[in-house]
């Protein structure tokens, strides 16, 4: 797929997807939050890790892939070495299509709905590595 | 030989690697679990997880004994699944500073302890045989939480009612 094409000229139906999977709620008010921003926050689930078993949790992102169709996606989570990250790294094995991405802040979750439509998978993914660490920084008042 | 021993059928995971592993400041986290060890690609992502901090080993119960026999100076933060592999490691000559007993999902045949703490009747059986061992046991799951001591009269308790 060509990078970087306009969304009229790119195949909407391998539009990139996302689940984010958190601790608690995180995940469902990263994903409400972005809505209240972007108004689009379609194909982006959000799970939470709430009473689930490290096996449980994997079978849960499994079933969200499964239900994209196929689609391209980011497992947003949100740190590495946590049962979310442990689960997401578990379940995407041997999915070719499907990457896992820690550290999630909304930042990154905004500017993948803003800009999923101009950017295949792996551009997408080394855009968001950059974007969710450039958007950490201290602001003053001038 | 310094350690502290956490049973967590979670295994690894942010509680133990974040929160312990910034309050307890270990040298090395292990998970002594066999299963685990055996399964060399699990083992790699465990292994993986260690971010200079601390080193993270995954390796049998037996190798755990050895290692914290062969490096009493060393800070380790070890972790196993169950209460009788913690049993196991004390009857091999392991002296923690204390066992907390952390997280035990709720399967067939166990009872609710506390919300994140599920026992059966061997759960409890060797709990009381490490507090038998002299090793204090408690339930302790985040660092900054309540933690409560298991003493023989609360697992004797447990069993009866």
């Amino acid at each position: 797929m060509k990078s970087d094409a306009s969304p009229t000229q790119r195949d909407l139906t391998t539009l990139l997807a996302g689940i984010i999977v958190t601790h608690g709620d995180l995940a469902r008010a990263l994903r409400d939050a972005a809505s209240e921003i972007t108004g689009d926050v379609s194909h982006l689930e959000a799970l939470s890790n709430d009473g689930a078993s490290l096996p449980q949790l994997v079978q849960r992102v499994r079933q969200a892939v499964a239900a994209l169709g196929g689609r391209p996606c980011i497992v947003f989570v949100d740190f590495r070495g946590g049962s979310s990250a442990n689960a997401a790294v578990r379940a995407v094995t041997d999915m070719p299509n499907t990457r896992v991405l820690a550290g999630v802040n909304l930042p990154m979750i905004l500017d993948f709905l803003l800009r999923r439509a101009d950017h295949d998978l792996d551009r997408m993914l080394a855009r968001l590595l950059q974007r969710g660490h450039n958007s950490i920084q201290e602001l003053e008042d001038h | 030989m310094t350690f502290l021993l956490r049973i967590d059928d979670r295994r690894l995971h942010g509680q133990v690697l974040l929160a312990w592993g910034a309050r307890y400041a270990p040298d090395c986290v292990v998970l002594a679990h066999d299963a685990t060890a055996a399964d060399q690609r699990d083992k790699a992502r465990y292994e993986a997880l260690a971010d200079g901090e601390f080193d993270v080993v995954v390796e049998t119960l037996a190798a755990t004994t050895a290692r914290l026999r062969e490096n009493p100076t060393a800070r380790h933060l070890v972790v196993v699944v169950n209460p009788r592999d913690a049993l196991r490691l004390v009857e091999a000559g392991a002296r923690p500073e204390v066992v907390h007993v952390a997280g035990l999902r709720d399967i067939a045949g166990k009872r609710s302890m506390t919300a994140n703490v599920y026992l059966s009747a061997a759960d409890a059986a060797d709990l009381q045989a490490l507090l038998g061992l002299g090793v204090a046991v408690e339930l302790r799951d985040a660092p900054d939480a309540r933690s409560v001591a298991l003493t023989a009269a609360t697992l004797a308790d447990f069993l009866t009612h």
